[in-house]
């Protein structure tokens, strides 16, 4: 790919790269059909429409979408639908059911934001139970992206995958994590870094906070792996293995840490004979009061300050 | 299809009702929904859909969507009577890996059923999405059928896909309502009274008649008008019509047939 292209994908907004990325993806694939559910305008989906995309707003109405989409997908026509993520997970939870978990219809699912990104509309806009949801459903991929770049990745193989496909969005602006092309797939983690005693495996933005801790441990000696897992469905138990020497793994998500990438980890651990000690970090407890996004991080654990602290601890 | 071909279609139905009830055995079935369906896919299939025995899910055809899809085992019946299902087909049972008729339908394009039911109120997105697709297909031939029941447009989701299909004028679509008037727990209009429904989804955009739904000639004049919106046939039903015991009877919206029922409904239905 070219440089300039994935440069352009660098500190985008989490939700206006959706638009963006899609009319990158209309290139290669002028067929695919984008619904939404009034956030067109949040998504900048007028960049996929502009290209020449399908787009049909569905108005307020996820349950509605849900079914429109899957009634398009079983005609053959490959369908998009993009919704705020509590709303489009929550709310149309029986529909993704139904169209998914059973019918086995490959839709694709973008969901955003997710995690604490919308931290300062409260708790209700607060997304941290999507993946325990989405991981129930049989068959559905779920992938969160890290960076832009991860993004049209994700997207663009998860239509060529021909599987349906949750895409969740975190963080608020998108900096580039890759700096350069690297070979995408679906269930294969990214390493990041190297270490013997610690490994952290982190889903989504929260990789860059992951890195800026891990970093500064590195300036001191003390050098911590580091697995971007972009495909919480189906996990990369290959790269779980390759972090069973370790004295301890550490899963940092935006999401609750019941149901979470934490819990695909400790179901996946559960199993063996022994496994290093695993330390989930991500939220839980009440819902939390609307905050600033770095404030949320701070408050669950996961922000680059407090996860310096705690993987200092561990040394 | 004269007059008495189409009561002998509707008399198969009503036979095949009752035997997948009865094979349902001690589990029981919807018997009342699937029996006030049997006029309203008489016309569909004897009259109006485009469809081949040889190649169900031929890209031509009419897409029927039940979304009352506790009513499958009516849906089943016209397909058999229509030659979509063999004579071994209608008879396999109703639950397991060995067959793919169950109480609740489930998707199986090879046999020409559309949508997996059995969660009330996704019928009508799931028709309009196809209606949709048709259209961006260039498909203009085909027709898309959503079945709802009248105590299903308690849901939501329902009135969500009304409105959208309102508003893009989908004029590939006509929705039918089988207005039986009885629900699980009850008469519709003691539950949620809904009974101005022709008035309802004429304010959302659609072409809407109320008709008698056990009357060849009402049902096929509501079909066939050609509008410049979606269309609604409210179909006022009997709930379990053909079978005394069963008729306007609540508590066969699912029951088990005994031996002894079993006999007397096929008596009745000749």
């Amino acid at each position: 790919m070219k440089q300039s292209r994935i440069s352009s994908f660098d500190g985008a907004d989490s939700r206006k790269i959706i638009g963006k990325v899609l009319a990158e993806i209309h290139k290669t694939h002028p067929n695919i059909n984008v619904l939404y559910a009034d956030v067109g305008k949040r998504f900048a989906l007028e960049n996929f429409r502009e290209a020449g995309g399908f787009t049909l707003d569905t108005g307020i109405a996820e349950q509605s979408m849900l079914g429109v989409a899957a009634g398009m997908q079983s005609e053959g026509l490959p369908t998009i639908a993009i919704s705020y993520a509590p709303f489009l997970t929550g709310r149309a939870f029986d529909q993704i059911r139904a169209n998914i978990g059973d019918m086995h219809l490959p839709l694709i699912l973008i969901g955003s934001p997710s995690g604490f990104s919308a931290g300062g509309l409260g708790p209700l806009s607060i997304c941290l139970d999507d993946i325990a949801l989405m991981r129930t459903i049989p068959g559905l991929q779920i992938i969160s992206p890290a960076d832009g770049l991860e993004t049209y990745k994700a997207i663009l193989a998860a239509l060529e995958s021909d599987k349906a496909t949750y895409i969740r969005m975190t963080g608020k602006i998108l900096d580039a994590i890759y700096k350069e092309d690297y070979p995408f797939e679906i269930g294969k983690a990214v390493r990041f870094r190297k270490g013997n005693k610690i490994a952290v495996i982190a889903t989504g933005a929260i990789i860059a906070e992951v890195l800026s801790a891990v970093d500064r441990l590195q300036v001191e000696g003390k050098s911590v792996s580091v697995w971007n897992m972009h495909t919480v469905k189906p996990i990369d138990t290959d790269a779980l293995n390759q972090c069973l020497d370790c004295s301890y793994i550490v899963t940092v998500e935006e999401h609750n840490v019941c149901g979470g990438l934490g819990s695909a980890v400790a179901e996946y651990l559960a199993g063996l004979k022994a496994h290093p000690k695993l330390i989930r970090l991500g939220f839980s407890g009440e819902y939390p009061k609307a905050d600033h996004y770095q404030n949320l991080l701070e408050r669950s654990g996961i922000s680059a300050e407090k996860l310096y602290q705690t993987l200092s601890r561990l040394f | 299809m004269n007059q008495k071909q189409m009561e002998s279609f509707s008399k198969g139905m009503r036979r095949d009702i009752v035997e997948l009830v009865y094979r349902a055995g001690s589990e029981g079935a919807h018997l009342g929904g699937s029996l006030s369906l049997v006029d309203i896919l008489t016309v569909l299939y004897c009259e109006f859909l485009r469809y081949d025995p040889r190649k169900p899910d031929w890209e031509g055809r009419d897409r029927v969507v039940l979304s009352k899809a506790h009513a499958s085992i009516g849906l089943y019946a016209a397909m058999h009577m229509a030659g979509l299902l063999s004579d071994t087909e209608i008879s396999l049972p109703l639950y397991g890996d060995e067959t793919f008729l169950y109480k609740h339908s489930e998707r199986n394009i090879a046999h020409g059923i559309e949508m997996s039911g059995g969660s009330l109120g996704q019928g009508l997105p799931f028709a309009l999405g196809i209606a949709l697709a048709l259209w961006k297909k260039g498909n203009s031939e085909s027709r898309i059928y959503a079945i709802l029941g009248d105590g299903e447009c308690n849901e939501g989701s329902v009135w969500e896909a009304a409105a959208l299909a309102g508003h893009l004028k989908q004029t590939n679509l006509t929705v039918i309502i089988d207005k039986n008037g009885l629900q699980l727990d009850g008469a519709t209009e003691e539950i949620i009274n809904m009974d101005n429904m022709e008035e309802r989804w004429k304010v959302f955009g659609f072409d809407a008649i109320t008709v008698d739904g056990h009357s060849y000639e009402d049902l096929s004049k509501a079909f066939a008008k050609i509008s410049d919106r979606p269309k609604a046939v409210i179909a006022q039903t009997l709930k379990g019509g053909g079978v005394s015991f069963a008729e306007n009877n609540v508590d066969w919206h699912d029951n088990v047939l005994t031996d002894m029922l079993y006999k007397q409904a096929k008596e009745e239905i000749g």
